[in-house]
């Protein structure tokens, strides 16, 4: 058992050297954030989704600017001027070590989540324990993206982890509020719902082989009381809240392609039409691909047929409606199992949505790799091994955030340390598989290694060599267009790999109810 | 067996790749004299000294001229620096001819150019430093298996390695303030590791190297040759001749090699003033050594002559490290080596002429030697003292944050990694008093002997408590606190006496440790 002051002396230990990357680049989200605590602190709250003196508005939940009035009230006592609506840009040391500590402090709640996960399991050897605690809170995407970058993520998986863990012992109300809190803090983790909405559904309010309108209710009321919560205060203003948390104007991929399927749709696109203008087969004269400008906007692809949101939102709810079907049809005998199949759900539909989304961060990525350590955990061999190459692409794709050569470094330092870290829990010696001998096993595995291989290597050709060759000037995107490309073919082959576990695992349940029912 | 000795080495690849992230954190702060026209800090001096070497012929570098002026941060390292200098230079003017411009260049900065420079740090520090770790930690690798200890030990000694990497000192003056400490003090720890190997003249050269590098390594000087002294003393007509020979052809040679092209009298002579000032203060800030440390009480500066100054200095130096330079002498092992090594650098530092604050790294570094389980207490001690006793030109760099931090990292590193300070004080005292307890034993009964142990642990353990305490306290009150105007160096004065006091303890201790037990290192 990992004690409770070990865990604190542990997290305040990861968190002096969070401490010291705070003269770090901070990119504009700093700016959005320390925006909104002026929104809140300085504007009644009618006005917090009207604001636009700086054209970072309000754009998340109620409960994220909740959160943001009670920081703002204790910025007032580092420095006035932070809370000033007008006073943009405002980047003095009190400002930046005053937001990057609430950082810090809000990741706590992940550390708990952490604590509280590590005496989830008995089975585990206490060094195990202290490996899983040290692998969610030195997490490199957090570093990178909450550290470096600045966002408050820590905190939101946190939440997520802890309403994970409610619903894995049992508490389901308490892991719904959770949840639920979760979604009026960042309404993007709705792209799991799907999962817990099943989970709850089928293992909670079905009892003993029929439905249970009581727990049904419970559930609900619990949902109601926190949206109540949330937006309540805002009942008159539900329409421009809406229209501020979902924007359309954007386009199919963000600036940097973030590694999913559409950035292969526009890379193929891309390759086509430069085939297509050398034999003139398409005239030169459209407008050149803007997808690969690294802008911000609706672009249309040039061979290929441009995609509309509703085929992305299609696409995603097809590639997740298996595992939903299933893990709602079939259910296993033991409670265990069926939580771990609710952990790789989970784990699916964030990676679906992530794979075919629209507009899709490559931040998002995160929400993928979090719940997949704790299958690492608790899974199988397998599953240790996917959630290994999983954080090693996965952060890797997020190097783009920081492009400076300060943050070029330490983002190769800090992904290189974690998936050390990552890939000491894969036990040296593999479990023995039949097709361990296999031609084929072993061709997958040389071929994983050669992947494995290319991503440093891209990384270190790009920052050293390239900036030297003549084609730096000309095509200033193709560094981040093979980072991004190298990235989906790695991820997608992760959402293949995943699938197949979460089959495996439901076949080998079903093995076992079938001799269970053969004794009876 | 095997998978814990892979599991070590994916531990130590770890624990390498740590220590990175710390000095790449560091680096991420401002350094000295950012900003300050027009002198500017030592960053500036290593970027002057690239632009002079590179656009100037060779004669020229350490000679005051139209084109050099020598008291714009003229070279004042020995030639090795400057060739690094010149390297350095090279690739700067591949990548910006600005930054190197003759004239132009002056206190020139960017963010780019910052991240060079951060940048020719850690390529020093990959090329000389971590490759002497490296040496050092395999050593004790081979050593430990061929006495055949328990399962665990591989970790233990990594940890010793490790002291090096994770030391905050170097980290916060290298990556912070700007210098290249690493270099020399890396050639030291490779000459020490050669030495260890029994490689007499290549950890010769090394040394020789090193003292070319930065003439402070001369604090070294003396042990290294008393060690020779007392090896040859000890062998017999023939092998010592042969000895002696090969330990003159390295020094030479090296001494040649380096100093070939200012092999003429003028050129040497300009090296020569350049590199060793005399007419100098007794010491410029606050350091923690004993002269600026009594100077509240008595003011040497100004009751003697400049002359008379130096000339004490001398005397007290030699004259502290004589017991544990005979002993040396004497006994020539590599223990009593780096125990004297240690003993008498620390006495330079603490009586000799014109001490720097950043000097204290170079017994901190022989320090790192020392580790082993019993002494873990007063290592640990001196090198957070050594620090602290930095602070307070860190702090005048901005680099008040990392400090700090840096500080309560180290200390947890050694919290975690070895023991907790009860533990420490309990096996630091059991060695302490193994020798005494044999004159007195008959005397006492067992019972009262372990309740006499117990205290003296609680009141070393809490008193190595308070010494941390007082560490803080000491580098937050500036931070708090203005200082009075009419003592403006109050807080840095307090520092330096704290700290100087903890150094004499130290010396103390190490001195004990080295002439009255026989703890093995």
């Amino acid at each position: 058992m990992v004690t409770f002051s070990e865990f604190l002396a542990y997290t305040s230990f990861v968190a002096l050297h969070k401490v010291l990357l705070f003269p770090a680049y901070k990119s504009t989200d700093f700016e959005v954030h320390r925006n909104w605590l002026a929104i809140t602190h300085s504007l009644p709250l009618t006005d917090w989704y009207y604001a636009d003196q700086s054209q970072w508005t309000l754009d998340y939940p109620p409960f994220f600017a909740y959160m943001e009035y009670l920081f703002s009230v204790c910025a007032t006592v580092v420095d006035q001027k932070i809370v000033d609506v007008f006073n943009l840009e405002y980047e003095a040391k009190t400002v930046v070590y005053f937001q990057r500590m609430t950082v810090i402090l809000s990741e706590l709640v992940l550390g708990f989540a952490a604590f509280k996960w590590s005496g989830y399991l008995n089975k585990m050897s206490y060094n195990q324990k202290l490996h899983m605690l040290l692998l969610f809170i030195t997490n490199c995407g957090l570093l990178i993206v909450d550290h470096i970058h600045f966002q408050y993520n820590g905190f939101l998986f946190g939440l997520l982890l802890l309403s994970m863990y409610y619903i894995a012992t049992g508490n389901e109300v308490i892991g719904s509020l959770y949840f639920a809190a979760l979604l009026n803090f960042k309404h993007i983790f709705i792209y799991v719902a799907p999962a817990f909405g099943i989970y709850l559904l089928r293992y909670y309010c079905f009892h003993n082989k029929r439905f249970d309108v009581v727990r049904f209710i419970k559930l609900g009321l619990a949902v109601v009381f926190v949206f109540i919560l949330s937006f309540g205060p805002f009942i008159h203003h539900l329409p421009q809240i809406f229209s501020r948390l979902f924007p359309f104007k954007r386009g199919l991929t963000h600036s940097y392609w973030a590694p999913n399927v559409w950035a292969l749709y526009n890379f193929t696109d891309k390759i086509v039409s430069v085939i297509g203008m050398k034999f003139s087969l398409i005239s030169s004269q459209v407008n050149s691909n803007c997808f690969s400008k690294g802008l911000v906007k609706v672009c249309d692809h040039l061979v290929l047929p441009s995609i509309q949101p509703i085929h992305t939102f299609a696409l995603t709810f097809l590639s997740m409606s298996p595992c939903l079907f299933n893990l709602f049809s079939k259910p296993c005998a033991s409670k265990l199992a069926n939580v771990n199949r609710f952990f790789r759900a989970v784990q699916l539909c964030s990676l679906c949505s992530f794979m075919f989304g629209w507009h899709v961060h490559e931040k998002a990525i995160i929400m993928t790799i979090i719940p997949s350590t704790i299958l690492a955990f608790f899974g199988s061999h397998n599953d240790k091994q996917l959630f290994f190459v999983l954080q090693y692409v996965g952060h890797y794709s997020l190097f783009p955030l920081l492009y400076e050569p300060f943050g070029k470094m330490l983002r190769f330092i800090i992904w290189l340390m974690y998936s050390l870290l990552s890939y000491m829990i894969i036990p040296t010696k593999a479990v023995a598989d039949k097709d361990e001998k296999s031609h084929l096993h072993k061709a997958k595995t040389l071929l994983l290694r050669l992947y494995l291989l290319m991503l440093p290597l891209n990384e270190l050709f790009f920052s050293l060599v390239y900036s030297w060759t003549r084609f730096s000037n000309s095509h200033p995107f193709l560094p981040l267009m093979l980072t991004s490309v190298l990235c989906s073919v790695g991820l997608l082959a992760c959402l293949v790999c995943s699938y197949k576990l979460f089959f495996q695992e439901g076949y080998h349940c079903e093995l076992k109810t079938l001799k269970n029912n053969k004794q009876l | 067996m095997m998978k814990t000795q892979q599991k070590m080495t994916y531990l130590s690849i770890l624990h390498l790749i740590y220590s990175m992230f710390l000095r790449w954190a560091v680096s991420l702060g401002s350094y000295s004299g950012q900003g300050k026209y027009p002198m500017y800090g030592d960053y500036e001096a290593q970027r002057h000294w690239q632009e002079i070497t590179v656009n100037l012929p060779m004669d020229q570098w350490y000679k005051n001229s139209t084109v050099n002026n020598l008291l714009y941060w003229g070279l004042d390292y020995p030639p090795l620096t400057a060739y690094h200098s010149w390297i350095c230079g090279q690739v700067a003017k591949l990548i910006n001819p600005e930054w190197v411009a003759l004239f132009h260049s002056r206190g020139f900065e960017s963010d780019e150019h910052k991240f060079f420079m951060r940048a020719t740090v850690f390529v020093a520090d990959i090329l000389v430093f971590y490759t002497a770790v490296l040496l050092v930690h395999t050593f004790q690798r081979r050593q430990s298996k061929a006495s055949g200890d328990g399962p665990e030990s591989p970790q233990v000694l990594f940890s010793y390695s490790m002291f090096f990497l994770v030391y905050p000192g170097i980290i916060l003056i290298d990556y912070g303030h700007f210098q290249y400490n690493n270099v020399s003090l890396g050639l030291f720890i490779m000459s020490v590791a050669m030495l260890d190997r029994r490689q007499n003249f290549i950890g010769t050269s090394l040394f020789c190297a090193a003292l070319n590098y930065k003439q402070m390594e001369l604090y070294h000087a003396l042990p290294m040759f008393c060690y020779f002294v007392g090896k040859i003393f000890k062998l017999n007509i023939t092998q010592g001749v042969k000895t002696l020979v090969i330990l003159g052809v390295a020094v030479i040679s090296t001494f040649t090699v380096v100093w070939a092209p200012f092999l003429n009298v003028e050129s040497a002579t300009n090296v020569v003033s350049r590199v060793f000032p005399v007419g100098r203060g007794l010491y410029e800030d606050k350091v923690a050594n004993i002269w600026c440390a009594v100077s509240p009480f008595f003011k040497f500066k100004e009751i003697f002559e400049n002359s008379t100054l130096v000339k004490m200095c001398a005397v007290t130096t030699l004259l502290t490290s004589i017991p544990s330079c005979l002993h040396l002498t004497l006994k020539p092992t590599m223990r009593n080596l780096k125990l004297t090594l240690f003993n008498v650098s620390l006495c330079f530092f603490l009586f000799s002429y014109h001490v720097h604050e950043k000097s204290i790294l170079i017994p901190a570094v022989t320090a790192c030697f020392l580790y082993c389980k019993e002494l873990s207490l007063p290592v640990s001690l001196f090198l957070h003292f050594s620090v602290v006793s930095m602070s307070p030109l860190l702090f005048k760099d901005g680099l008040a944050l990392q400090t700090i931090v840096m500080c309560c990292i180290f200390i947890a590193i050694v919290r975690f990694e070895f023991s907790s300070t009860g533990e420490q004080a309990g096996s630091f005292l059991s060695t302490i008093t193994k020798t005494k307890t044999s004159k007195f034993a008959k005397k006492v009964s067992t019972k009262q002997k372990l309740a006499m142990f117990k205290l003296r642990k609680i009141i070393l353990t809490n008193l190595t408590r308070l010494a941390w305490l007082v560490s803080f306290l000491l580098m937050l009150l500036p931070l708090v606190k203005s200082p009075p105007a009419r003592f403006p160096d109050i807080f840095a004065l307090f520092t330096s006496i704290v700290s100087c006091g903890v150094f004499l303890l130290c010396s103390a201790i190490f001195h004990y440790v080295q002439l009255c037990t026989d703890i093995q290192i």
